[in-house]
């Protein structure tokens, strides 16, 4: 294809690509399916109706190396289908292989074009090894796949098509084809006869049955009615017809009818112009024709037409919409504000002691709240959806690493905030990883501890009161503390002789720069790991534990907040302004006296509960050196701590005053804003300012990583008009 | 070229004439009208703690956060007392592709004028007391020379990824 064309017709292929992804996963997920369970015929329906709706909206765009290759496969699931080709390990070995290039045709960007070529030769040449090699004859009528012709999706008959079979018993009856055909040739010229043997094996052959059908292409012009109603008294022959005006599903009802059960496509049928179509809708059908109709008809009517989009049938009828996500962030948005502004209307209802006024501000909030929780709901998705995906992965790993190794899924049906959900994707698929590479034993291995050959992995995701627990837990070698231990003091994360119990050994797993792997492979064990998990599930307010015991397995507890939208917060003072603490990292609030902070700058140390608490003084620490502070000791000498923990370590935050708890909406901090660590996004408060939501990892990150300057406190000493412009 | 990009791509718009003055420390200046989304009237920010100087604060317009830029501290120029005539002119700004709606503090808006091709002149190569890479044109408003500035510079990715700096030490 031209690259200009091209250029231009990749400006409206968003939505064919949204598509194409969603059609190549299902057709990967029915893949994984068919590997369990090889007789599984409505999957493997389902594969094939996606590769040709692939193909279907690829031609549209005049994607022609997808439509080429779409259709080169779909030959051979056709064959599959109909039980020519058989579904076994190879199949689904190349099955598996062409989804893959379709995904890659499609990001030509990335590719270049000859390597594809290439590939695209080399899966054709495979796909048609794979057919001879179970005896079904190719036929490569114009040397290469690419000459193929491309399907066009309207039926464009010149002439009427009238299909005929007989009943086993019409010669018996004494009915005779000759006579029929000449009395249609009187009412209408016929252009083309073509008669379709139905032979059964010899020994079954009853010599008196008639196992002809004809096909007949009549001109334009002829009398229809009058040929449809020579059929009226016969009712051993069994005509369907088709005229130029029939649409697309008159053709393929034809071709489930008729030539389904066909292993080899007549090529007579070439000459009848719908023969390109009704190879690509091949589907399978039963031995006997006469029962294959009333199997067709059954088919058609439970189950949807290939092209058409069935998966959304089965799922009870549910229909759908695709919306852009940012349309929904839109809408969670305004009604998130809508909210505000109600509790404002509210506020000065109350202060005008309108009764009635506040009857109905009242009743709207009850409506507004149902509107946002129902609001909050659009932005869940399934787990499943993308869980589905491990399987895949879990798949490719075992085989590269030669381990068996079982995914299974509970709870694929609890919701997940969507954007939540892509975030988990990276953490989960290191742990999917670690779990097969480090986690489960060799075969050998697990034979020799008299474990089950094949291991397993499962993830069981569930909802617990407001959060959501994802469970990863294999049945492997588990974590040997011993080990970790040692490597722990190797890497000098910990001092040698400390004495830590297990729990506090795990979790060292997910310090930065620790790896027991003795060997690092591609697949993981570069060190840079488990941190990373932590952290990641740490952005999304989340925590992650692990619990092991050797020989037996590994868990790993992944609890997440319900939505990244709203948080439950507390509402703190410093500095005249406005900051959020997340209340699920506060454990508690205590008063203190300012003299008791034994203060280096901006970090100190306080009693609290004969335990010594490092604290940060935030109106210190936020400052910036552009505005000079003034601290009165005498009037300012009761503070409030907010003690927060992070991870297994506490800390304290020194604010001005408290304000209580409070339930917002959050709002990304955008680009400007988005390299602050310390914050993770702005909210807006009932009255319209806006306060910063800290973000305790990151703050505790940066507190931690203040350099230290001895020197401070002594400066800080001499001038109580302390400003860190005067330091060095 | 669609017309949302033309809107938010004022400079490349050569037959762009409409242009919104405003004073800003006792001078006047234009900028292109096609980025400006509207003008408000200057109320109290949220300051942002830990950042650049020239980073006023955030305001919420309207349910969203935007940022807004003490334009005076950005040009280098003399702060002025906030009177009842500062504004805060909104903006969608592209930068380097991605469109960012922020607003900037200006003492006092003026008007929307009309100014013909022939009157905008090539910016100066010294002599102006802002940095130059903050001067789009130069144009003739009745005899009086005005500034046009480049408002895609206000803020740049440099400047985020310096503020990145600041944060990271």
């Amino acid at each position: 294809m031209k690259s200009e064309e091209y250029d231009k017709l990749r400006e409206n292929i968003g939505v064919f690509y949204n598509e194409f992804e969603e059609q190549i996963c299902e057709a990967e997920k029915a893949l994984l399916r068919l590997e369990e369970d090889s007789s599984d015929q409505e999957t493997l329906n389902t594969l094939f109706r996606a590769i040709h709706t692939i193909k279907g909206s690829a031609s549209i765009f005049a994607l022609n190396d997808i439509v080429a290759f779409a259709h080169a496969f779909e030959s051979t699931l056709a064959k599959v289908r109909s039980y020519i080709l058989p579904v076994n390990d190879q199949f689904i070995e190349i099955a598996i292989e062409c989804n893959d290039f379709m995904r890659q045709l499609m990001d030509v960007d990335q590719n270049d074009k000859a390597i594809q070529q290439e590939e695209f030769e080399r899966l054709a040449q495979t796909l048609q090894t794979f057919e001879r090699n179970h005896g079904v004859a190719v036929g490569d009528k114009n040397g290469s796949l690419y000459s193929k012709p491309v399907l066009s999706d309207s039926c464009d008959l010149h002439s009427h098509h009238l299909s005929i079979r007989f009943d086993p018993l019409f010669f018996v009856s004494g009915y005779s084809v000759e006579t029929l055909v000449q009395q249609i040739e009187e009412l209408a010229p016929i252009d083309k006869k073509y008669i379709v043997d139905e032979l059964p094996a010899f020994s079954l052959m009853d010599p008196t049955h008639c196992y002809l059908g004809i096909e007949l292409q009549i001109g334009a012009s002829a009398d229809i009615e009058g040929i449809k109603s020579l059929f009226d008294s016969m009712f051993l022959a069994d005509p369907e017809f088709i005229s130029p005006s029939d649409t697309e599903d008159a053709l393929i009802h034809l071709y489930e009818y008729r030539f389904a059960e066909l292993s080899e496509f007549p090529s007579f049928l070439q000459s009848f112009e719908i023969f390109p179509l009704i190879e690509a809708l091949a589907r399978p059908v039963s031995n006997n024709s006469f029962d294959a109709k009333n199997n067709a008809q059954k088919e058609l009517t439970e189950d949807t037409l290939p092209g058409v989009n069935a998966q959304n049938l089965k799922k009870d009828n549910k229909e759908m919409i695709r919306v852009e996500a940012a349309k929904l962030d839109r809408l969670v948005n305004l009604v998130g504000e809508l909210v505000m502004v109600n509790s404002r209307v509210y506020e000065n209802a109350l202060l005008h002691a309108d009764s009635e006024l506040i009857e109905s501000v009242d009743e709207m909030s009850t409506v507004l709240d149902s509107t946002r929780s129902e609001v909050m709901e659009l932005r869940m998705v399934p787990l499943e959806e993308s869980l589905f995906r491990f399987k895949r992965l879990v798949r490719d790993l075992s085989k590269k690493l030669n381990k068996r190794v079982n995914l299974e899924i509970v709870g694929g049906d609890t919701e997940l905030d969507k954007s939540m959900m892509e975030q988990l994707i990276d953490p989960l698929t290191h742990m999917i990883r670690n779990a097969i590479d480090h986690g489960i034993e060799s075969e050998e291995v697990r034979k020799q501890k008299n474990k089950k050959e094949c291991a397993t992995i499962t993830i069981n995701a569930y909802h617990q009161s407001n959060v959501i627990v994802i469970e990863i837990e294999d049945d492997g070698g588990g974590l040997d503390p011993e080990r970790i231990l040692a490597r722990a003091i190797e890497n000098g994360l910990v001092p040698a002789d400390d004495d830590l119990s297990e729990n506090k050994i795990y979790s060292l797993i997910f310090q930065a720069g620790f790896s027991t792997a003795q060997q690092t492979s591609d697949v993981s064990g570069r060190g840079v790991g488990m941190d990373v998990v932590k952290r990641n599930i740490e952005k999304l307010r989340g925590e992650v534990h692990v619990h092991s015991e050797v020989n037996k397995g590994t868990k790993f507890t992944i609890t997440l907040p319900l939505t990244l939208a709203i948080i439950e917060g507390f509402q703190v003072k410093v500095a005249d302004a406005d900051y959020i603490i997340p209340l699920d990292s506060i454990i508690e609030c205590v008063g203190i006296d300012e003299r008791e902070i034994t203060s280096i700058e901006e970090t100190g140390i306080i009693h609290s509960r004969g335990d010594a608490l490092p604290v940060c003084w935030l109106s210190k620490f936020l400052n910036d050196a552009k505005k000079p502070m003034s601290i009165d000791k005498e009037t300012q000498c009761r503070k409030e701590v907010v003690v927060v923990s992070h991870g297994d370590t506490c800390f304290g935050l020194v604010v001005d005053a408290l304000l209580g708890e409070i339930q917002t909406v959050v709002k990304p901090l955008g680009m400007i804003f988005n390299h602050m660590k310390i914050f993770s996004g702005f909210t807006v408060l009932g009255a319209g300012n806006v306060a910063l939501i800290f973000d305790i990892t990151g703050l505790s990150r940066k507190i931690n990583s203040t350099p230290y300057h001895p020197n401070l406190h002594d400066v800080r000493a001499q001038s109580s008009n302390a400003n860190r412009e005067h330091l060095p | 070229m669609t017309a949302s990009e033309s809107l938010l791509d004022a400079n490349t718009n050569e037959n762009a004439s409409q242009f919104l003055t405003f004073v800003l420390s006792d001078e006047q200046y234009g900028i292109y009208i096609k980025p400006v989304r509207e003008i408000i009237q200057y109320s109290l920010l949220t300051s942002i703690p830990l950042v650049s100087d020239f980073i006023a604060g955030v305001i919420n317009l309207r349910g969203n956060v935007v940022p807004v830029i003490n334009l005076a501290s950005r040009l280098n120029l003399p702060e002025h007392e906030k009177t009842k005539r500062t504004c805060i002119v909104i903006l969608d700004l592209n930068i380097e592709g991605n469109i960012i709606t922020m607003g900037f503090i200006v003492d006092k808006v003026l008007q929307v004028v009309d100014i013909p091709e022939d009157n905008l002149k090539p910016r100066p190569q010294f002599g102006a007391n802002i940095d130059s890479r903050f001067i789009d044109k130069m144009a003739d408003l009745d005899e009086v020379f005005i500034i046009i500035l480049k408002v895609e510079n206000l803020l740049t990715f440099e400047d985020i990824e310096a503020l990145d700096q600041i944060n990271a030490e």
